[in-house]
């Protein structure tokens, strides 16, 4: 693991606690910000920094902050729901560097003068909640929140949310709605984003855990210093997290674009390749809505752009392996099937598309498909997401639906042979 | 007792005076429901309507969207195995069978002495430990058949008490700072320094 | 203020579109019909269904979205027929289809269903899924009045968004997530709402429907006309269907200066009473020793005849008396009047029993509906919309969330309460600052205010609240006024009241001066011979049944009704009045618009027209009225030189709803959809099927070219009502030892006639609950739940409720023959509360 920037105190066994935090340069950022930084300088030093959002997106962070509409009350919002399967790395940051989740956050509000802020963690994360709690607790308690942080004119609360267990809140809408109590259903656009009419239709912006936490280093060491890691649009660091069919899963923080898939699946360094005797069969490069890499796509480096000029997405940066021993067919399914169950039931094609989809494959996988299911799984996932291409078209709301056809599409158009087995003689051949 | 109860309620309370709407606790008073009594009951909706403003109708529209907010009554320890791809890929289903086989139950059933409810569940972000399991949303992993046999004697004889609280475990979490700050207080001060 | 346009490309087409408008409504302007589910002009657009998609050209070249959610805006270019449209909203209908039941034969929809019809049209015919489909318990109650089917729902949210959004008692809601998302009530809690049936209404496939309509008829076998509901004087527009000659469902008409669509449960379902044959009136009948007989009509008639011309020429013509109810058509009311007024000439008549406060208030700087909705401020003075003209409550909701302000003067405060800008209190103890409490809440903003006048506390006496008015009134002199009366516009615009607005008769003759309450009182003393009882049950003027009984013996009660009640029980001579659905006619509302009344089935049994008894009364009494059709009748109204001048059926021919009275007020009049062309595609429109108004009845043949701008004379001037209104508030004696004020406030399910004949809503009627501040209950030992007596001008036990709030009040909610016994003809009715032994 490298420890750079968001990573850099997670090799500490206390990390969480408020003596490491302090001890490893805490609050640094923070004072610098409140006490020799306007608002707009810190938003300055984002943009320079050309801070990407880490929740999928990748939204240029100091661009959605200069799209905060004017008014009177805004407000900030953390998105800790990370759901996304295989993706693990807000789930690290919050239990083990819930100081510097509140610093940055802190920060953030300062900059874009927020009234309050949300952190918005998933429900689940019961320990990383206690921990997040027990930061803010300590933070209003040295004055890092509330009236007047440190000395300064600022003052902000923030307040921890629990979610409740669905996908879909970390869409940003959704998890708006899910913060004022409602079902998590995705808004429609336009408004295209929160920063015009966010939470209770004043404009809010939604950042991801590891998005701030990049933040109290940005304010110390200045957009410059960040810019200079990785390269192109892909600045800065990221916290990779590798799952799957490899000998070493785990989170690695690496400087974008300076490794490649290669590195990152085979390097001893990283996940130490694939057990003996396997093949890789495929990888996906950016969680399970994202199009699928086979082993022509190794050498792509580990950068945003390069990424999308492939045809993928590197998201919420989750690379998920699987080698020659698993079944594309089961692996297809258990994707569309994780959407049909987080689907939530607004946009027709979506609630009924993503069953219907997840139906079919069981079908197939248990040995009782038919032929003629592949040129209609392919035509259901074009009218949930027209063309089928990428970036996607779509009929719905929000890109959930979209996310179901990549992996369907990939794993009959790779993998027809595999599908064909197992429908005419009802095996897989992956046995 | 499905109405909160007087500590509950005072706990609740604090919980709606954190936002600018009350509605905004609906979430975080179906979960202190749950740890209350086991699962969101209907009188607890009902006691939630009244706080913060809504009907029943919508608090119950709203638990029922999420997985973690039961309206039926569950196990004292809810175990969630992982199945999704990351897990899979690494045994989830072997464990999930494992796991019907130790508890003698199937998917979706609670133990008959009421101790274990077991479900299978999505992506929970512990994929480097996979195949992972959470009870009461805490995190195990990776897990075996014996390691989850273990897990689930543990659970069984208390040694687990203090890292697994019964019924959900969100009770521990409570904000000691002062109380909010006004909105308006904010929203002066920053009119006051853009003069 | 006429509409902005913008320029637009539909289909290649180079056209103009109403700017702001969502792009579904500009394409519908066009002639271009986008299949749609979930989206509902009068509410807000979700874009759930995803059905409406098309294709848009924008930046980044096109892109399929939907057009009920986006604005138009200029230069657009649209597509809706290419094949990436027509592929996608093929994909749609494939996907709503695949867990839907195929059971059209058997489903109430069937017929009439938006989905059925696509599927048809552009449905493959043949089904992919061959999965197992989601499978629910099958229909469920969610009320009394409504089923629901989950299997059939398409999760459009129209139904839950109108609980929200318009009714504002969001009782039904998704439930559960994705797959599972599915239509829920709290658990074991009913939707119960004044509202349900618009659900139904509204409801796009056969997942939700009525009780009483269900499996009643078919829609190719029904036929309908255009009508007005009549429960109350919203006037709402109806599309009245029948079966059979039954009358078998009534839906809203989107009249945009009325109803937008919506009805209450209590207009809704109103047919259900008219066709209980059980509870109805069907032949004459006679009263004699030997106990009661059905006769002819020729035989009663005469009875009826020479009762009345013994009692004139007997006792004087003052001893015949006209009560009548508020179901009488504009016709039947005129006829009434007119043989009171010109052949009988008795001053004792009163067609507006429940209008205590002077008419002339209301009609001297008249409001309409959308004026009211639009102005700066609103004042509600006394009226509690949801009890009593409850779709008015649903629109001044839409009207609050778009920005209306409204200052609301009640003595108890409404469900309207808790939204409006202020509330001010009436204050029997502080009566002399009321009004200047309200023209404070304005602000000084006294320039564009409607106040909305009505007689909601039946404990505030007219005289009162009369005073209150017109001093409200005179401090706001440019104020503009909308009735707030529920029911008796017709007899105040005919003058058949004694609290009709002075000087709008022409009728020659006796002006009437006596009101119920002081009939009632005479002919308890004996000194009334004849009492005529026009569709109005006397047990509603605060008689006992043993004063009913007492009073028939010494005074002939001549009952011509529709429905069997007390009175009719009790009466000497018994006439069948044809009902709601059986006759021709018209009415007013609470705006003065004409407004037509559609004869959907034949009366039943011998049931007649009020206005042809009073025609053949009249020659029976050796006169004549001078009409022979509802059409000499509506020529006289309008060359009457009343506020009616001018009157013609020939306006309905241009638009359902008709113009506004006087004619000379102006109206901007907006495009109107005649029924959601979405929830009932196969019904046919009320237009297409015509207005079933017959030829003969219609006055001039559509010769007026429209009615926007002053059509006809202005009424000759009218004596100015704020003038001789009293000045200032009279201050009340105050209370002694023991005395509480009380409120006495209707609800819509209150006992009637018309209501215990209804199966379905007199479910719904609740015993009145006397709603008592905390500090007062523990004052007077009132328990929560327990019961007491009030004793006033008579008494009546009822039971307690504890208020959550101080009120001011021994709030009483519900108005019963027993409550109606508490009031005198004080001011503001004061009560003692004794615990009751019960
Ligand atoms: C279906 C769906 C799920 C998402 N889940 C998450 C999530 O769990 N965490 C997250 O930060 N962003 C998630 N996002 C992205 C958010 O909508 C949003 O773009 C992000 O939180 C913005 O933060 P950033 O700009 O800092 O990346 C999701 C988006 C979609 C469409
Ligand atoms: S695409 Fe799916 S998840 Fe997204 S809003 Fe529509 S139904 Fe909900
Ligand atoms: S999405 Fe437009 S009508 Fe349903």
């Amino acid at each position: 693991m490298t420890d750079r920037i968001v990573g850099a105190r997670l090799h500490y066994e206390d990390s969480q606690t408020l003596e490491r935090f302090l001890a490893t340069g805490g609050d640094q950022g923070l004072r610098k910000a409140l006490l020799e930084l306007t608002p707009q300088e810190v938003a300055d030093q984002v943009t320079t920094a050309n801070l990407l959002g880490r929740g999928g997106a990748g939204f240029e962070a100091g661009r959605k902050w200069s799209m905060l509409r004017k008014a009177p009350r805004r407000y900030l919002v953390i998105n800790g729901d990370e759901s996304e399967p295989a993706t693990f790395k807000d789930h690290l940051l919050v239990e083990n560097d819930p100081h510097q989740l509140v610093e940055g956050a802190t920060i953030a509000a300062y900059a874009i003068e927020a009234s309050f802020v949300v952190i918005y963690l998933r429900g689940e994360f019961a320990l990383g909640l206690e921990r997040v709690q027990q930061a803010i607790n300590e933070a209003y308690a040295r004055n890092a929140l509330g009236r007047s942080i440190f000395g300064s004119s600022f003052s902000v609360d923030i307040v921890l949310q629990p979610g409740a267990g669905a996908y879909i809140c970390g869409e940003e809408t959704s998890l708006i709605e899910s913060l004022e109590g409602k079902r998590g259903f995705p808004r429609i656009k336009p408004p295209y984003f929160p920063a015009v009419i966010g939470l209770y239709g004043e404009p809010t912006i939604v950042n991801n855990v590891e998005t701030v936490s990049n933040l109290p280093w940005i304010v110390q060491h200045g957009g410059e210093a960040f810019k200079e890691l990785g390269q192109g649009r892909s600045t800065g660091t990221r916290l990779f997290a590798l799952s799957g069919q490899v000998r070493r899963p785990g989170p690695y923080e690496v400087e974008m674009t300076k490794i490649t898939f290669r590195d990152l699946i085979f390097d001893q360094e990283y996940g130490q390749g694939l057990d003996p005797g396997r093949e890789l069969l495929a990888f996906i490069p950016g969680g399970v809505s994202a199009p699928w890499f086979f082993p022509e796509h190794l050498d792509i480096p580990l950068g945003q752009d390069e990424v999308a000029k492939a045809g993928s997405m590197l998201g919420s940066g989750s690379v998920i392996v699987m080698d020659d021993s698993s079944c594309p067919v089961r692996s297809a399914w258990r994707i569309a099937r994780f959407f049909a169950r987080e689907s939530c039931g607004q946009c027709t094609p979506c609630r009924e598309g993503g069953a219907w989809i997840d139906k079919i494959l069981r079908r197939i996988e248990e040995g009782e498909g038919r032929e003629s299911d592949l040129d209609l799984l392919l035509d259901l996932c074009d009218n949930i997401s027209p063309g089928i291409k990428w970036p996607p078209a779509q009929t719905t709301i929000c890109v959930l639906g979209p996310s179901i056809p990549p992996s369907v599409n990939a794993a009959i158009q790779h993998f027809r042979d595999d599908f064909l087995i197992h429908i005419k003689e009802g095996r897989c051949p992956h046995a | 007792m499905a109405r909160f109860s007087d500590e509950m309620l005072s706990r609740a309370e604090e919980l709606v005076a954190l936002y600018p709407d009350p509605r905004s606790a609906t979430i975080p008073l179906c979960h202190l429901a749950q740890e209350q009594d086991g699962y969101v009951t209907n009188e607890a909706m009902a006691h939630i309507a009244e706080l913060v403003g809504s009907t029943a109708a919508e608090v119950q529209g709203t638990a029922s969207f999420y997985d973690m907010l039961k309206l039926e009554p569950v196990g004292r320890y809810v175990i969630g195995v992982c199945t999704n791809i990351a897990c899979m890929l690494r045994g989830a289903y072997e464990l999930l069978e494992n796991a019907e086989e130790v508890l003698d139950v199937p998917v979706g059933a609670t133990t008959q002495d009421g101790l274990f409810t077991l479900e299978e569940v999505e992506c929970i972000a512990h994929c480097d430990q996979a195949p992972a399991a959470q009870v009461n949303y805490r995190y195990f992993g990776p897990l075996d058949r014996q390691s989850f046999e273990s897990l689930v004697s543990k659970l069984r004889s208390g040694e687990l008490n203090e890292e697994v609280p019964p019924h959900g475990t969100l009770i521990r979490i409570r904000r000691e700072a002062p109380a909010v700050i006004p909105m308006e207080e904010i929203d002066r001060n920053r009119a006051g320094e853009a003069e | 203020m006429p509409d902005e346009l913008v320029a637009v490309t539909f289909d290649g087409h180079s056209l103009q579109a109403r700017k702001g408008v969502k792009l579904i409504d500009a394409l519908d302007d066009a002639g271009i019909n986008v299949p749609r589910f979930c989206y509902h002009p009068r509410m807000s657009a979700v874009g759930m269904c995803r059905m409406c998609l098309v294709e848009v050209k924008g930046p980044r070249g096109v892109s399929l979205q939907p057009s009920c959610y986006i604005d138009v805006a200029d230069g657009m270019e649209v597509f809706t027929e290419s094949d990436a449209v027509k592929k996608a909203q093929h994909g749609v209908l494939e996907f709503l289809l695949a867990n839907h039941p195929l059971d059209c034969p058997v489903c109430d929809k069937g017929g009439e269903c938006p989905l059925q019809d696509q599927a048809f049209a552009h449905g493959s015919g043949e089904t992919r899924f061959v999965e197992e489909k989601r499978h629910y318990a099958k229909p469920i109650p969610i009320s009394r009045l409504i089923k629901l089917d989950r299997e059939r729902c398409i999760q459009c949210d129209r139904c839950t968004r109108f609980a929200d959004e318009v009714a504002g008692e969001p009782l039904i809601d998704f439930a559960g997530r994705g797959g599972t998302l599915r239509i829920s009530t709290f658990s074991n809690v009913d939707f119960d709402s004044y509202f349900s049936g618009n659900v139904a209404q509204i409801c796009p496939v056969g997942a939700l429907t009525t009780t009483p309509y269900r499996f009643k008829a078919r829609p190719w076998d029904l036929i309908q006309s255009a009508s007005t509901c009549t429960q109350c004087d919203m006037g709402c527009q109806v599309s009245l269907q029948s079966s059979q000659n039954e009358l078998t469902r009534m839906l809203g008409i989107d009249s945009d200066a009325i109803n937008h669509s919506w009805l209450c449960d209590r207009g809704r379902f109103s047919t259900s009473e008219v066709n209980n044959v059980e509870h109805r009136v069907t032949r004459p009948r006679l009263k004699d020793q030997d106990g009661t007989v059905d006769v002819s009509w020729t035989k009663a008639l005469r009875a009826a005849a020479s009762t009345i011309k013994r009692a004139i020429d007997e006792r004087g013509a003052s001893a015949v008396a006209v009560l009548s109810g508020t179901s009488l058509t504009l016709e039947d009311t005129y006829a009434w009047a007119k043989l009171a007024s010109d052949v009988v000439r008795t001053n004792a008549v009163d067609g507006a029993a429940d209008v205590r406060i002077d008419g002339s208030l209301l009609l001297e700087n008249p409001a309409s509906i959308n004026e009211a909705l639009a102005a700066r401020r609103l004042v509600l003075f006394n009226v509690d919309p949801k009890n009593e003209l409850p779709v008015l409550h649903l629109r001044l909701r839409a009207a609050i969330r778009a920005g209306l302000r409204v200052v609301e003067v009640n003595a108890v405060p409404t469900d309207l309460t808790a939204i409006v800008d202020r509330w001010i209190p009436i204050d029997p103890g502080n009566l002399g600052t009321t009004i200047d409490s309200v023209v404070a809440a304005l602000d000084g903003d006294l320039d564009d205010v409607v106040v909305m006048a009505g007689c909601r506390d039946r404990a505030l006496g007219a005289s009162l609240n009369t005073a209150l008015l017109g001093e409200l009134l005179s401090r706001v002199p440019r104020a503009k006024v909308l009735s707030g009366i529920a029911h008796g516009t017709n007899a105040l615009a005919v003058g058949f009241a004694p609290s009709a607005p002075r000087g709008i008769r022409s009728i020659s003759g006796v002006e009437p001066s006596m009101n119920a309450d002081s009939i009632v009182a005479a002919a308890l003393r004996g000194e009334i011979a004849v009492l005529v009882a026009l569709d109005s049950d006397l047990m509603g003027l605060g008689l006992t049944e043993d004063e009913l009984v007492s009073l028939s013996e010494r005074t002939t009660v001549i009952a011509l009704s529709s429905f069997e009640s007390a009175t009719t029980r009790h009466a000497t001579i018994v006439l069948p009045m044809s009902a709601f659905g059986e006759q021709q006619g018209s009415t007013l509302n609470i705006e003065w618009r004409h407004l037509r009344l559609g004869r959907q089935v034949e009366p039943v049994g011998q049931a007649r027209s009020a206005w042809m008894v009073a025609t053949e009364l009249a020659s029976m009494l050796g006169d004549e009225l001078g009409f022979m059709t509802l059409a000499d009748i509506t020529r006289e109204l309008a060359q009457s030189g009343g506020i009616l001048s001018g009157l013609g059926l020939h306006y309905f021919s241009e638009r359902l709803d008709g113009p506004l009275f006087p004619l000379s007020r102006k109206e901007e009049i907006r495009m109107q959809r005649v029924l959601d062309p979405m929830a009932t595609p196969g019904v046919a429109s009320i237009e297409r099927q015509g207005a079933n108004f017959a030829a003969g009845n219609v006055v001039e043949p559509s010769e007026s070219p429209g009615f926007a701008v002053g059509m006809g004379e202005t009424p000759k001037s009218l004596p100015s009502a704020k003038s001789s209104a009293v000045a200032r508030v009279i201050e009340l004696e105050p209370l002694s030892e023991g005395e509480h004020w009380l409120s006495l406030v209707p609800r819509l399910y209150d006992s009637s006639p018309e209501l215990l004949a209804n199966p379905f809503l007199k479910l719904a009627i609740r015993e009145p609950v006397l709603v008592v501040a905390p500090a007062v209950a523990e004052e007077l030992g009132l328990e929560d739940g327990g019961h007491c007596r009030l004793v006033g001008a008579g008494s009546a036990e009822v039971t307690v409720r504890h208020a959550k709030d101080q009120t001011l009040f021994l709030a009483l909610h519900g108005v019963t023959p027993a409550t109606q016994q508490l009031l005198g003809d004080q001011s503001w009715v004061k009560v003692r509360v004794e615990k009751s032994n019960g």
